[in-house]
């Protein structure tokens, strides 16, 4: 039983600091009701539990049938298989994914109704579909990551120049909410597969990238949308928000809405897992039972998980964000953000993959410690920067999103290909579930409580900070390895001599 | 190049992913030069983890190439500290190493023919290159009539090369090869190998021969 008392004990280290961090706060400068405060600790637990179950579930269920389907794809040696495959899975996994039907709908509403959601949901989804499968021919193909990621950004740095500026936030963050909790790991896994199949000198760094391009599908497609629909204003105003009381009333409301979201992502992989299984697998029983359970103790993971960030730390977060933006010095918000952003990363469920899975493509030459120091330290930033724009007035998303995406695509070129790849995934994996909630929440308090600020309007925007930071973050962090290497003789790049 | 003539043996630790650095760290103290850790899995007998679908654990195995007469005193010192003679908390052992290895910029031959040594038609020929490399060794392996190699990844700390980033220690990445030759093909190719990627500069590269008590399946031309 020591294995798994060993992961609660890496899963509690990641979900301590934030709880230790809000209880600092409760009895310091924002004390909160007791009632909130005793369902946020129950909902630390059950985060707990839930990652836990969650990361146990990812790495023998839906990580296999990432890697499965990606050697499929490389297998099949035929350009129009990758093609229509790449799409096909792209387009199912977002389109299942819950976020973006919240975001759809807030988005509908927001342009005041025209443009329908389901057009919104279509429609981002073929973009990760077309992603995705030029995502998979340039691993096939050896084409070089850092151009085809100048292609994009230039285009989508186009576009953005016929966006509202409204817009611009809400597709950046459009990207966010595609690579959810499921499906991050899952596209993860299926660049591996590819490449570690197609194999190669550039199989190492082809491993990462495919998350990274898979989230420009719907930047493209929602500033594709908005410049034909041309709604440029948000409309409406943010529900008003009311916090709950009690402490069992919240849990069980949340529980039966996520019970059924949960289930829904899972649909698309087991049917695609089934499938292919008959067909191409034939996967012996052993192998098959094990990545059934798998993806069972993903959805009962996810979804403990869930229920205790949505009833446990949304109410704590926006609360806090509001007590602190009420008081004479708020300049305390953007510091209690520095850290909260510094914390909840580490209890973002795909981080946990996306470093499990450079340990195990460079054989831990990349420590996971390390990636996780440059992701805390871009995210507390990232969270740190949204809530100064919330503040100031004249602050524009754009002012930090142009430079930092130029910074990024610059960097692509100067630091060693694998941090390319692994930089741009992680821009997708940080913005889960864990943001989405809990920063989310905390920033439109903060919002709520400042004269100036539209809790609608910026409250869209923080989800494309946390996307954006980690792509400078761990190409820096790149940068400082290569230029470390160099002086003592190591080779990061593998390219020898 | 200096020529010694010492047993030398394969030590090999297998435990826990992320034990391993510790491990070598502490064999170190006792004058180890370096290692190479490999990724692996390894599982555990548990009838309720088996049942879970929880039996797998992530494995470091840690190879060493040390003198033979150190054996006994690492054995002992690793097992002290990591309570290796506990259940699940890794395990140790060793394989002789023939008469020929190449570290550190030694080169060693041993004199005293190991047992058997008439009966053995093949070695094991290990060679274990910076990350990038390993095309080259099987290249040159060829060249001196090998028919092939296996290239595993993996990541080492010798002596040479470790640099360190915000206190953590970054371990470089290494391919090692391994090759299957027939015995008396064995020096030739480890001379190609040598020559090619410059082992008898310290930091290059370790190489070094097992036996191999039978084979099967390899090609013969």
């Amino acid at each position: 039983m020591s294995l798994l008392l060993e992961k609660f004990k890496e899963v509690l280290s990641s979900v301590l600091p934030v709880t230790v961090l809000v209880m600092i706060l409760n009895f310091t400068l924002v004390p909160v009701e007791t009632d909130m405060l005793i369902r946020f600790i129950i909902g630390s637990v059950m985060v707990v539990i839930g990652l836990g179950i969650f990361l146990f579930g990812a790495d023998i269920g839906v990580t296999s049938i990432g890697n499965l389907m990606g050697e499929e794809i490389a297998r099949s040696n035929k350009a129009y298989v990758v093609a229509i495959l790449g799409f096909i899975l792209g387009f199912f996994i977002t389109i299942a994914e819950p976020d973006l039907q919240i975001l759809a709908n807030e988005v509908s509403s927001a342009s005041g109704g025209s443009i329908p959601a389901p057009l919104i949901l279509v429609v981002v989804s073929i973009g990760v579909g077309l992603m995705v499968a030029i995502g998979l021919f340039r691993i096939l193909y050896e084409k070089p990551l850092n151009k085809l990621y100048t292609i994009v950004y230039f285009i989508i740095f186009v576009l953005g120049l016929w966006v509202s500026e409204e817009f611009l936030a809400i597709s950046v963050d459009a990207s966010g909410a595609t690579t959810g909790a499921m499906t991050t790991p899952f596209i993860l896994a299926m660049g591996l597969g590819v490449s570690q199949l197609k194999g190669g000198k550039t199989s190492e760094e082809d491993s990462f990238g495919l998350v990274g391009i898979a989230s420009t599908g719907p930047i493209l497609a929602v500033m594709i949308l908005n410049i034909i629909a041309g709604a440029d204003k948000i409309v409406g105003e943010a529900e008003v928000f009311r916090a709950p009381s009690g402490i069992i009333g919240p849990y069980l409301e949340e529980f039966s809405i996520i019970i059924k979201e949960g289930a829904i992502p899972l649909i698309p992989l087991l049917v695609i897992f089934i499938a292919f299984d008959l067909l191409k697998f034939k996967l012996n029983r052993h192998r098959r039972n094990r990545i059934l359970k798998g993806l069972v103790y993903t959805y009962i993971g996810l979804v403990l998980f869930l229920v205790g960030v949505n009833a446990g730390f949304m109410d704590v977060g926006r609360i806090m964000g509001y007590g602190l933006a009420s008081m004479q010095h708020n300049w305390l918000v953007p510091v209690v953000g520095f850290f909260m952003g510094m914390m909840v990363v580490l209890a973002e469920p795909a981080v946990h993959v996306l470093t499990k899975q450079i340990e195990d493509v460079t054989a831990g030459h990349i420590p996971r410690k390390i990636i996780l120091f440059a992701l805390s330290t871009g995210i507390a930033f990232a969270v740190c920067m949204s809530l100064l724009r919330i503040m100031i007035p004249g602050l524009k998303l754009w002012h930090f999103l142009l430079p930092g995406f130029a910074l990024g695509v610059y960097l692509s070129h100067k630091v060693p290909p694998i941090f390319v790849g692994i930089a741009f995934d992680a821009g997708g994996v940080a913005s889960g579930p864990m943001t989405a909630t809990f920063v989310l929440a905390f920033a439109q308090g903060a919002a709520n409580a400042i004269p100036t600020a539209n809790v609608l309007v910026d409250g869209f925007g923080v989800i494309a900070m946390v996307a954006m930071m980690p792509l400078v973050a761990l190409q820096l962090l790149g940068l400082i390895f290569k230029i470390k290497a160099g002086r003592e003789g190591i080779d990061v790049n593998g390219n020898g001599r | 190049m200096v020529m010694e003539d010492k047993a030398l043996s394969l030590f090999c630790v297998i435990v826990n992913f992320g034990e391993g650095s510790k491990v070598l760290k502490a064999a170190k103290e006792l004058g180890v030069t370096g290692g190479t850790f490999l990724l692996g899995k390894g599982t555990v007998k548990n009838s309720i983890l088996n049942l879970l679908g929880l039996d797998e654990v992530r494995k470091e195995i840690l190879l060493m190439v040390i003198e033979e007469s150190m054996e006994e005193k690492l054995n002992e010192h690793l097992t002290k500290k990591f309570h290796m003679d506990k259940p699940n908390h890794g395990i140790t052992f060793s394989i002789p190493i023939n008469h020929l290895a190449i570290l550190n910029g030694h080169e060693y031959i041993s004199k005293q023919k190991l047992r058997g040594a008439d009966d053995m038609k093949y070695e094991a020929i290990f060679t274990i290159v910076n990350k990038g490399l390993s095309d080259d060794v099987v290249e040159a392996a060829q060249s001196a009539g090998s028919t092939g190699g296996t290239v595993i990844h993996g990541r080492g700390a010798g002596s040479h090369d470790t640099a360190k980033l915000f206190n953590i220690e970054i371990e470089p990445e290494k391919d090692i090869v391994l090759i299957l030759s027939e015995t008396d093909k064995t020096e030739a190719i480890v001379n190609a190998i040598k020559d090619k990627l410059n082992i008898e500069e310290p930091g290059k590269g370790v190489i070094f021969v097992v036996d191999v008590n039978r084979t099967f399946g390899l090609y013969r031309k």
